[in-house]
Formats: structure tokens, C-alpha cells, sequence
């Protein structure tokens, strides 16, 4: 269908063209009355040769049906494309009296945007690109924000978000004070539930029904889950309650094959970790199942009977026997199972969700589709990751910008010591939750493939899992983010600590952590670590000293043990020989610099804004310590009582959250007496609040953890409160 | 196979054998054509079952029948004598009309026969098995689910079946789509005592009262 026959049956002739210019207007728009010329199917309008073309295969006829051919859209001029149809969506209102046809349309030129806007600013790509005809469909066929979409882990919300009312400000997403790059509550009222970890998405559905009905609303509530998340506990626990209550609501697989991120071995995505993609596997692969049911019903047709029932009897005797089990799984659950559905075909997408939608009671529906990451996007869709997380690209190829750093980040640092201890001392074994990429686990599976564990998006079992394999005389190493742990609490808390088993914890992301915001920042780690009585818990200032903390962990083996290391890169420090770290003597600091009347006393790599810190206090000629503790538990009291006896100021930094290091300090001080004579002693740590998704030098400013905010705070104390306000 | 609507027809105006209930509500049938009883010397041990002899599953699989000895013919069967074989097999194993202790065994023998028919009824597939029985790589290859040996002739056949695959998903979520509205017409009757079902009548109930 033209686009002119659209401006026809769409609401007065009003364009809104993306706004520019200002990001921090809201809501206004551009808007002009466009005159509707003659245009062909094809959108390059005013015939520029050199835009990106989004155009269908063949020429449109008049009445062109869903299947004249797919459309095609062109990458290689690398300009933004043209988006006619796009254009007039500002909401999902804008959406429902769009044609079949429109609405692939609408899918082509979805795809086109969300690539030219990925390439501009990084972030999340194939996610988003495997559900375009999803979020088209939904958004059709559904209205939020009354009805509730929720997405689960949230990273393929970028076409959801582009389609209720956010287009204009893609350009600033996951930047400082720009859209989230997750779905926020905050941010719109179409996002009806914060994400970010993954397998939320179906108790937060279930809690949105049974709120519907209990307060009499009428509306629908979906959520949408992948197959990865699938492999999480959380998610059978809230399907087993859905059935249990029977309450109204569908969910939608989204099944792409990978059950694990395709980052998970250097090589590309890890077969699949479990039992539940052998399900899915034959799920799909149900063909023999269903011709079995036709045969059955043909043979009925000559007996003599209704067919369904045979049918149903079929399914009944046959399902365990064929392919089936899967969806007998879901059924077992108290879900009926719908699928599995062809995920890029948004007209059977909309014809299921009407259906769906229109009956009075199905009770807890889950619809399978089956999708392609990346899909439309060929750089994508060849890619070993399928350009699952990327930073700036060029579209025409899907080169990514290389980053210029001379060093390089503390996991690749982690990983890199980690295989060398395995190769000293072959009990060492390492585990992971579904991310060996982004905690550099990749290599080790590549090194010792016998060794490394994926297994699966499941911390509660990787932490006990772990516990099993210390209990039996193994050294297993746990990489974990510090906010993903979060899950695993009870688990680190009962079957590692209590029981004293020596599993050792390599805590990535700890700290801020940028532009995944403040569900993927690891603040509370320290905390929620160092209370425990067993645990070992230590901070590297720099990847030398990582290298040697996984040394001392790999050597601590009567308690277990922890250490925590941020995103980003390492500063510089020079490795030990053959990336091998020595053990460090547990519960021993350093001092770093020598000065006198102000002590900084650093944990992990605040150290470095402390070193950063004195430097600058130099110009106002004050000279203080700098010391690295190294350890939180045990602390290193020696070291401290030093302090504490021979300066007037000490002040204690980390990134992490109140209740943590400087917390631990204090009651140390305070145990003995420390506090009741002069000394002065400070704690600066991540305020009481979350911090928004930004730069990372955006956070810290915010957090008032830079160099700067340590100079100001030392000068403050001595009293020169003027000069505090001076520093830049 | 046609795909069937969800109500069964009224009358068919192909050739279908009358169904006359019975008392006990079982269907019995009479065949309408002229089966000449094949009688067949079949390749290997073939016993035909008339649901007296136990056989165990082992004893079965090591029987190591090929799908020609499973419909009861010689491998030089022409296709009309295939379907006619298969008829009466499955007519003789369809679940509704086994007795209620056989029906899973019955139903199991089905699926075999199933499978034996789709496989020698195509004439490339069954030219396919047929190298491949000379091969020695398979005899009776079904045993439930997808064994390694439909591999070695279903391999040229991948791209059909993936295209076959997704135009087959659509006929199997209509069905689903079809049985769920059909329970969910009925499924908040008063014998439902999920949550979801009582809160439903609660509603279906106050919104009555408002009209």
C-alpha cells in the first residue's frame, strides 16, 4: 500500500518529523502539514540516490498482499534512511488502523532505524532487531499503556521504545541524562515494569494481573521472555503460579536458539546449556507430531466421529512418545502452549494476539515464536556474537569503532591470570552464569574447555553448584557480576559461608558501571560480603594487583573469598612475569605515598583517585598519605592503628555502598578507642541513592567520588574550606 | 492430508464407511472397499498381531523389521498396495478403536505405521530408504523420536521440510488457537475454582448486575 493511500485513512495531515535540535524538549515535535505527492513504494524521497533505501522487492500492486515479497532494505549507502510510514507513528495510537502490508512496512523501516541509531550511540543491536515484528505486532494489536507489555531483561525494548513516542531522543540513549537503556517506569508510561535482570518479566506479569482483577480493570498484560531467560528458576516459578491462579495474561517466547548469549565462547554462542533447548528444539521440529494428528484425523474422517476429540486423544497417548514433551512442559505448568509461530511474520503475529486477545477467558497463554538475532541486518546476522552488545558502528559494514586503549580491561586481566593458575594447579575450575563474554570466561573455556561451566542464567545454582565442587576437593572460581550475585545471596551465605567451604568469588562490575545504569551497578558488594563471618574480602587497586588477588584466592583454601574489580581498563601498572600474580599476605595493606597530618586510606581502585587527589593537593602544599588496604576483611588493623596514631585526618574512599568498607573502619576505630581522642576520620563512599545510566566521569561526579571531591574534602578538614571550592 | 475444520462433516461425499454407534458408544465400521487379504511373505519375522502374542519392545527392535515387513508387503510393492496396507493397519490401531488396555500400545504401533507410510508413499523419500536399507544403515527406524538414521536420507529433503516446517507451524497453532477458544468458552463453568476463574465470575456477575 502507498504511502499516499495512507495519508488518506490516517488522521488529519499531520507528519511529525524527528526533532533535531534540542534533546531536553520533551515532547514537542516538529510538526508540518505534508502535501501528499505521488510516491512509489520505494521511499527514496526526492529521488536522492544516495539515501538508505527501504523498498520491497518487487513493485507494489495496488492491492499488494503480505506476500508480494519481503522488503529489502539497503544498508550500503550508510545515510540515514528514509522513513515515510515511520514517520507518522508517534504512539502505538498511530498504529491500529495500519494495513498488513503497512505493518511490514513499518517493520522494514524499524529495522533501518534501529541500526543507523545503534550505530551512532552503541548499545544493544540484534536483540532488538530478532523482535521488530513482535513490537509491531504488539504494539497493533494492544494498547499501552493500558495493556502492560513488560520485557524481560529489557535490552530488546529499542524498537518498543522508538514506537511509543521516544524516536526523537534515541540519539541520547544510555548517555548521560538520556533514555535508559532498559525500560523505566520513570521514563514512560509505556515501560510498565523497570528490567535489566533477566526472568522478572513473568512475575511482574502475573503481579499485573491479579491487580487488574482484583481492582475490576479490563486490560491485557503480556510479557515477553527469551529463550535464554527461560533457563532461569524465577521464571518456572512464576509460570508454575500463573497456573495455579489461572489469572489472564500471555507470554511470549521469544525463542532464538541460543538459550545463552552468542557471546559465550570465543567462537560464538555455547550449545545450549540444558534440557529445555532439546525441548524447544522439538518443539519446533513438530511436524511428524502434527501430520501424525491430521493422518489421525483422516482416518477418523472415514470412521466416523468428531475429529477433535480424536485429536486430542492422539496428542494425549502420542505427546510423550514424539516431540512434544516441551509444550507438555509448559502444559504441566498450567500454561496453554500456542506455537511455534514464525517471529518475522507479523501478519500470523497479529492474527494469534487478536485471537488471543478476543476470547473471554483463556487463562495463562504462552505463545512460542521463533525469531533470528539480528535478523535484516547481514553484518548481524554473520557476526559469531550476532553484534550483540556493540559500540559505535558504520552501518554499511558493521565495523565497529576499535577502541584506542593501551591497556586493557580488568576481565580480560582476570581471565588472563586465571588461566595461568589453572595451568600451576589443575583443580582449578571455573564457573559462570550464562556470561562468558562479559566475564572473560571465553578464554578460559577455550583453554580448558573440561574446566569452565556455563551453566545457564541460574546464580542461585551456579553459587551452590560451586559449594558441591569445593566441598569434594576442587578450587572452583565463581565470576559473577556483583549485581547478578545479588540473586545468589542466600546461597553464598548458606552453603558457601556458613558451612566454610572455599569457593572463591571474582566480583565484575563492581561499582559504576556507565551506560547499563544502576540495574547493572555493583554497589552493594562490599556490603553484603564483608558482614559474613567466614568470607576473605579484598580490592585491587590496579590489574597487577588482581593478578596477584587471584593468586592469593586460588591459595586461600580453608574459607572462602572474594574480590571485587570494575568495568573499564587497568591504569598502566606493571604485570608480573607471565601474567602469573604471587600471594599476597591476607589481611596486610600498603602504603603508597608517605605525607603527613592527612592520611587517604583507599579500597580497590578509589586508589587511584586518591594517588590522583594527592597529587593535586601538592599545589596547595599539603602532602598526604596514601595508603591501598587491600583487604576489608580481614583489615588490615595494624596498618590502621598506624594511621590513626601518627596523622589528624583520616579519610577512607570506595565505590561502593554505605555499610561496606568505611563502615568497617569506623567500627574498628571505634572498638578501640580509636574515636575518642583527636582524630578526625571521614568515610566517602556511593551516596544513598541510585545513580542514573551516563559516562562513567559523568557517575562519579555525581556520586562525589572524584579526585576532586577527595582533594575538597581533605582541604575542607584542614580548615581552608575556600580553597575546597576552588579546586577544578 | 487435507487439513479438516474443527467440526467434523455432516456427510462426506467421498466414499466413507458408515459409522454405526453402538450401545456401548465405540464405533464399529464396515469397509466399504474390497481389500484383497494380502497375503504376503514378508522380509525377515513378521508375525501378524492380532493383539494376542506379547511382545516386548526389545524383542520388537530386534526383530530388525524394515518398513515394508511393518505394512505386511514385499519391497516391490506398488504405491497403490502401500496405502491399501496402510489403511487397514491404521484403521486396525487408531486409538478410538483399541481396547481401552491395548490403546497405548496400539497408539504406539500407529505412529509406526505412520511413519512407514509417509516414507515409502513419496517416491524420492522411498527411494531414499530403499538405498539405504541396501546400505544396511536402517531398517525399522522409528522408535520414538528422531533417530540417527532418518538423517542419512532426510538430508537432501532439509530445505523442503524447513519451508514445509513453517507453512506446517501455521496449520498447528490454527488448531491450538481453534481448542483454545473452544475451552475457554466453557472454562469458567462453576466446577473452575482456580482464582483466575472466580475472579472472572465475579466480574462476568457484577458487570450483569450493572446493565
Amino acid at each position: 500500500m502507498s504511502p499516499m493511500a495512507l495519508q488518506a485513512s490516517s488522521p488529519p495531515a499531520f507528519r511529525a518529523v524527528p526533532a533535531t535540535a534540542n534533546a531536553s524538549c520533551r515532547r514537542q515535535f516538529q510538526v508540518r502539514a505534508q502535501v501528499a505527492g505521488g510516491r512509489s513504494s520505494s521511499s527514496s524521497v526526492g529521488a536522492d540516490g544516495g539515501k538508505m533505501m527501504v523498498s520491497k522487492a518487487e513493485p507494489a500492486a495496488a492491492a499488494a498482499t503480505s506476500s508480494s515479497g519481503p522488503w529489502k532494505i539497503d544498508f550500503s549507502s550508510g545515510e540515514k534512511p528514509a522513513t515515510p510510514l515511520l514517520d507518522t507513528i508517534n504512539y502505538p495510537l498511530n498504529m491500529k488502523n495500519l494495513s498488513t502490508s503497512d505493518l511490514e512496512q513499518l517493520a522494514a523501516e524499524l529495522r533501518a532505524e534501529i541500526v543507523h541509531t545503534v550505530s551512532k550511540t552503541g548499545g544493544h543491536l540484534s536483540s532488538s532487531l530478532g523482535v521488530v515484528e513482535l513490537s509491531v505486532a504488539l504494539h497493533h494489536v494492544f494498547d499501552t499503556p493500558d495493556d502492560k507489555i513488560i520485557w524481560d531483561v529489557g535490552h530488546q525494548a529499542y524498537g518498543h521504545k522508538i514506537l511509543t513516542g521516544r524516536r526523537s531522543r534515541m540519539h541520547t540513549i544510555r548517555q548521560t541524562s538520556g533514555l535508559a537503556g532498559f525500560p523505566k517506569r520513570d521514563e514512560s508510561a509505556h515501560d510498565a515494569f523497570g528490567v535489566g535482570h533477566s526472568s522478572t518479566s513473568i512475575s511482574a506479569a502475573l503481579g499485573m494481573a491479579v491487580a487488574r482483577d482484583l481492582l475490576g480493570r479490563k486490560n491485557h498484560v503480556i510479557s515477553v521472555i527469551g529463550d535464554g531467560a527461560m533457563t532461569a528458576g524465577q521464571a518456572y516459578e512464576a509460570m508454575n503460579n500463573s497456573g495455579y491462579l489461572d489469572a489472564n495474561m500471555i507470554v511470549v517466547l521469544n525463542d532464538n536458539k541460543q538459550v545463552s548469549l552468542p557471546t559465550a565462547t570465543l567462537d560464538g554462542p555455547s550449545k545450549p546449556v540444558g534440557a529445555l533447548s532439546r525441548a524447544l528444539t522439538k518443539l519446533q521440529s513438530s511436524t511428524k507430531f502434527r501430520r501424525l494428528r491430521e493422518a489421525a484425523k483422516s482416518v477418523t474422517k472415514q470412521i466416523g466421529g468428531p475429529t477433535h476429540e480424536v485429536a486430542a486423544k492422539v496428542d494425549e497417548y502420542a505427546r510423550g512418545m514424539i516431540s512434544a514433551s516441551g509444550s507438555s512442559l509448559f502444559e504441566e505448568l498450567g500454561l496453554y502452549y500456542i506455537g511455534p509461530v514464525d517471529g518475522h511474520s507479523v501478519e500470523d503475529l497479529v492474527t494469534i494476539f487478536q485471537k488471543v486477545k478476543s476470547m473471554p477467558a483463556p487463562g495463562p497463554v504462552l505463545i512460542h515464536i521463533v525469531t533470528e538475532k539480528g535478523k535484516g541486518y547481514p553484518p548481524a546476522e554473520a557476526a559469531a556474537d550476532r553484534m550483540h552488545g556493540v559500540v559505535k558502528f558504520e552501518p554499511s559494514t558493521g565495523r565497529q569503532a576499535k577502541s584506542k586503549s593501551p591497556t586493557l580491561s580488568y576481565t580480560q586481566y582476570f581471565a588472563e591470570s586465571l588461566i595461568r593458575e589453572a595451568e600451576a594447579d589443575d583443580k582449578v575450575v571455573a564457573i559462570h552464569a550464562a556470561m562468558g563474554g562479559g566475564t572473560g570466561l571465553n578464554y578460559f573455556q577455550k583453554r580448558f574447555p573440561e574446566r569452565c561451566f556455563d551453566v545457564g542464567i541460574a546464580e542461585q545454582h551456579a553459587v551452590t553448584f560451586a559449594a558441591g565442587l569445593a566441598a569434594d576437593g576442587l578450587k572452583p572460581f565463581c565470576a559473577i557480576y556483583s549485581s547478578f550475585l545479588q540473586r545468589g545471596y542466600d546461597q553464598v551465605v548458606h552453603d558457601v559461608d556458613l558451612q566454610r567451604l572455599p569457593v572463591r568469588f571474582a566480583l565484575d562490575r563492581a561499582g559504576l558501571v556507565g551506560a547499563d545504569g544502576p540495574t547493572h551497578c555493583g554497589a552493594f558488594d562490599v556490603t553484603y560480603m564483608a558482614c559474613l563471618p567466614n568470607m576473605v574480602v579484598m580490592a585491587p587497586a590496579d590489574e597487577a594487583e588482581l593478578m596477584h588477588m587471584v593468586a592469593t584466592a586460588a591459595a586461600i583454601d580453608d574459607r572462602p573469598s572474594c574480590f571485587r574489580f570494575p568495568r573499564g581498563n587497568g591504569v598502566g601498572a606493571v604485570l608480573p612475569p607471565g601474567n602469573k600474580g604471587t600471594p599476597l599476605e591476607v589481611g596486610r595493606g600498603r602504603v603508597l605515598v608517605g605525607g603527613n597530618r592527612v592520611a587517604l586510606l583507599g579500597y580497590g581502585t578509589m586508589v587511584q583517585a586518591c594517588l590522583k587527589a594527592a597529587e593535586a593537593l601538592k599545589e596547595h602544599d599539603v602532602y598526604v598519605t596514601v595508603a591501598d588496604a587491600r583487604f576489608c576483611k580481614p583489615l588490615d588493623t595494624q596498618l590502621i592503628r598506624e594511621l590513626a596514631a601518627e596523622h589528624e585526618v583520616l579519610i577512607t574512599a570506595e565505590e561502593g555502598s554505605i555499610g561496606g568498607f568505611g563502615s568497617h573502619v569506623a567500627h574498628y576505630l571505634s572498638l578501640t578507642g580509636l574515636l575518642d581522642g583527636p582524630l578526625k576520620l571521614r568515610s566517602m563512599f556511593l551516596p544513598d541513592r541510585y545513580i542514573d545510566h551516563g559516562a562513567p566521569q559523568d557517575q562519579m561526579e555525581e556520586a562525589g567520588l572524584t579526585p576532586r571531591h577527595i582533594a575538597a574534602t581533605v582541604l575542607s578538614l584542614l580548615g581552608r574550606p575556600l580553597e575546597a571550592m576552588q579546586l577544578k | 492430508m487435507p487439513h479438516l475444520a474443527a467440526t467434523p462433516p455432516a456427510s462426506s461425499a467421498a466414499a466413507v464407511p458408515t459409522a454405526q454407534a453402538t450401545a456401548a458408544g465405540r464405533v464399529a465400521f464396515r469397509r466399504p472397499w474390497n481389500t484383497p487379504r494380502l497375503r504376503v511373505r514378508a522380509r525377515g519375522v513378521r508375525r501378524e498381531d492380532g493383539g494376542g502374542g506379547v511382545r516386548t519392545e526389545e524383542q520388537e527392535q530386534m526383530a530388525s523389521r524394515t518398513f515394508y515387513d511393518l505394512l505386511g508387503i514385499l519391497a516391490e510393492g506398488s504405491p497403490d498396495e502401500i496405502r491399501v496396507a496402510y489403511r487397514r493397519l491404521a484403521l486396525k490401531y487408531h486409538p478410538d478403536v483399541s481396547p481401552p488396555g491395548a490403546a497405548a500400545e496400539n497408539t504406539r504401533r500407529f505412529i509406526e505405521v505412520q511413519e512407514a507410510y509417509e516414507t515409502l508413499s513419496d517416491p524420492s523419500r522411498r527411494a531414499s530408504y530403499d538405498r539405504a536399507l541396501a546400505r544396511g544403515v536402517c531398517r525399522l527406524a522409528f522408535s520414538g523420536r528422531r533417530s540417527q538414521s532418518h538423517r542419512a536420507y532426510h538430508h537432501h529433503h532439509h530445505h523442503h521440510q524447513e519451508q514445509e516446517e513453517k507453512s506446517g507451524w501455521r496449520r498447528s497453532w490454527e488448531d491450538q488457537i481453534a481448542e483454545l477458544k473452544r475451552r475457554s468458552t466453557t472454562k469458567d463453568s462453576e466446577e473452575n475454582l482456580s482464582w483466575g476463574a472466580r475472579m472472572r465470575r465475579r466480574a462476568e456477575a457484577s458487570s450483569a448486575e450493572e446493565l
